[in-house]
């Protein structure tokens, strides 16, 4: 059997475009290197079968990628749950306190930095942080709801530190956690 | 979509190109080493993406134990139970683990049941003997694009809110669909899932019963043992729920 390699064409195509600037952090947790390498293994398994459909096919992917795919993602749905991700940052030991012994946290004054969300009602405005295992499509944003908003310069995507007294509400029958009387600031907090 | 399907494509790549790699190095071994091939896919796949690339190498094998082992590697392999450890925690890890192996058992049962069940797939056997490196990742990532695109289709379906919501059952249909990587998905189930059985249906149905496993085994296997593995999946996912339930 022969199948002709445009799926490694096209793929080859879209990982050299990818690891050119930040398009490769935006989609998967792989460092730009190893996707760049993989490009440059998919692009020489198929132009081995030289013709010039693949070339073009090549060429066709590498364009459609560097036009279409963005150099980074929008926050999403933040969800207020610790995530058991082994990391120093604040927010996530934070959360991982309040899960394991949340009457212990809650009335606390807390500081955590992460990336800011203007509040968009029904949803409140929010501090979080990414996690990505493998890639976007296993990214999860989690973190605190922000009440009530501030009046805030900082603009959607923005690195934060936020400090606020931590509590808990129901939000049509979820738990989420909130820092409420919040003060906001627009650098990481020390 | 486009987005997220890409996303896949380019994280799970580097993978099959890296179980392609073997698999071509392997392919070479004579038909007796096929033992060898087996504990390889079970014990040391690196990643379930990574099957798609090495399934190859598994074509002197007896589908029953090639599907056993293609099923335990894909959920038990040690980076996901590491993964989940550390994640999830013992209990989980345990559920994981029971959940595997009664998914793999339940294929291999089912699988040679079949007539003809020590037959590969005859033309998937053919393409394995002939094909050279870049026809083996081909065939490899042309198996990967349909479920990246499922994947892709039911994260921007299912509404945001929805997915704190998840039982067992549908955590489980969840998983099948995003089908994460192994991993990835003990991240996934902590911050989807409320319960323990939920996150442990959740991570068994990501790698036994997801969409990814389905087209590798139906290319390599046919659609008929494609839908027996379903059924294994699914009983997977019952044990570990039912661990899940107990802790």
């Amino acid at each position: 059997m022969s199948a002709r390699p445009f799926a490694c064409a096209a793929i080859a195509g879209i990982a050299l475009a990818a690891s050119i600037g930040d398009t490769t952090r935006a989609l998967v947790a792989l460092p730009p290197l190893a996707i760049a390498l993989f490009g440059a293994a998919c692009a020489t398994l198929a132009l081995r079968l030289f013709s010039a459909r693949t070339s073009a096919t090549m060429a066709a992917a590498a364009v459609a990628a560097i036009a279409l795919l963005p150099g980074s993602l929008p926050v999403g749905h933040v969800l207020t749950r610790a995530a058991g991700h082994e990391g120093s940052a604040d927010l996530f030991r934070l959360l991982d306190d309040v899960d394991a012994a949340p009457q212990r946290v809650l009335g606390t004054r807390a500081s955590v930095s992460g990336t800011w969300m203007p509040a968009q009602p029904p949803r409140a405005a929010t501090v979080s942080r990414r996690i990505m295992a493998c890639c976007a499509a296993d990214a999860v944003d989690v973190g605190l709801d922000v009440l009530p908003a501030p009046s805030v310069r900082a603009g959607s995507g923005q690195t934060v530190c936020v400090s606020g007294v931590v509590s808990a509400r129901i939000i049509g029958g979820e738990l989420r956690y909130a820092l409420v009387r919040a003060l906001v600031r627009e650098r990481p907090c020390r | 979509m486009l987005v997220y399907a890409v996303s896949i494509a380019l994280a799970a790549g580097p993978f099959v190109l890296v179980g392609a790699l073997v698999a071509t190095c392997a392919v070479r071994l004579p038909a007796k080493s096929w033992p060898a091939a087996i504990a390889l896919a079970a014990l040391c796949p690196g990643c379930d993406c990574s099957m798609n690339g090495f399934v190859d190498a598994l074509r002197h094998c007896p589908p029953p134990l090639a599907g056993a082992a293609l099923m335990w590697g894909a959920a038990c392999n040690p980076a996901a139970l590491l993964a989940t450890l550390s994640v999830l925690g013992p209990r989980a890890l345990l559920a994981r683990a029971v959940g595997g192996a009664v998914a793999a058992t339940t294929v291999a049962l089912l699988w040679s049941m079949l007539r003809g069940a020590h037959k590969w797939h005859a033309a998937a056997r053919a393409c394995a003997m002939h094909a050279d490196l870049t026809e083996r990742v081909e065939r490899a990532l042309r198996s990967l694009l349909p479920a990246a695109a499922i994947a892709s289709v039911a994260l921007v379906s299912v509404p945001e809110p929805l997915r704190t919501h998840l039982s067992p059952t549908v955590a489980a249909i969840a998983g099948a669909l995003i089908s994460p990587c192994s991993t990835a998905d003990p991240v996934l189930a902590r911050v989807l899932c409320s319960t323990p059985a939920a996150q442990a249906a959740f991570i068994v149905a990501a790698q036994c019963a997801d969409v990814r496993q389905i087209f590798l085994l139906a290319r390599s296997y046919g659609t008929c043992r494609a839908a027996l593995a379903m059924i294994g999946g699914a009983a997977g996912c019952v044990a570990a729920a039912m661990i899940g339930y107990l802790s």
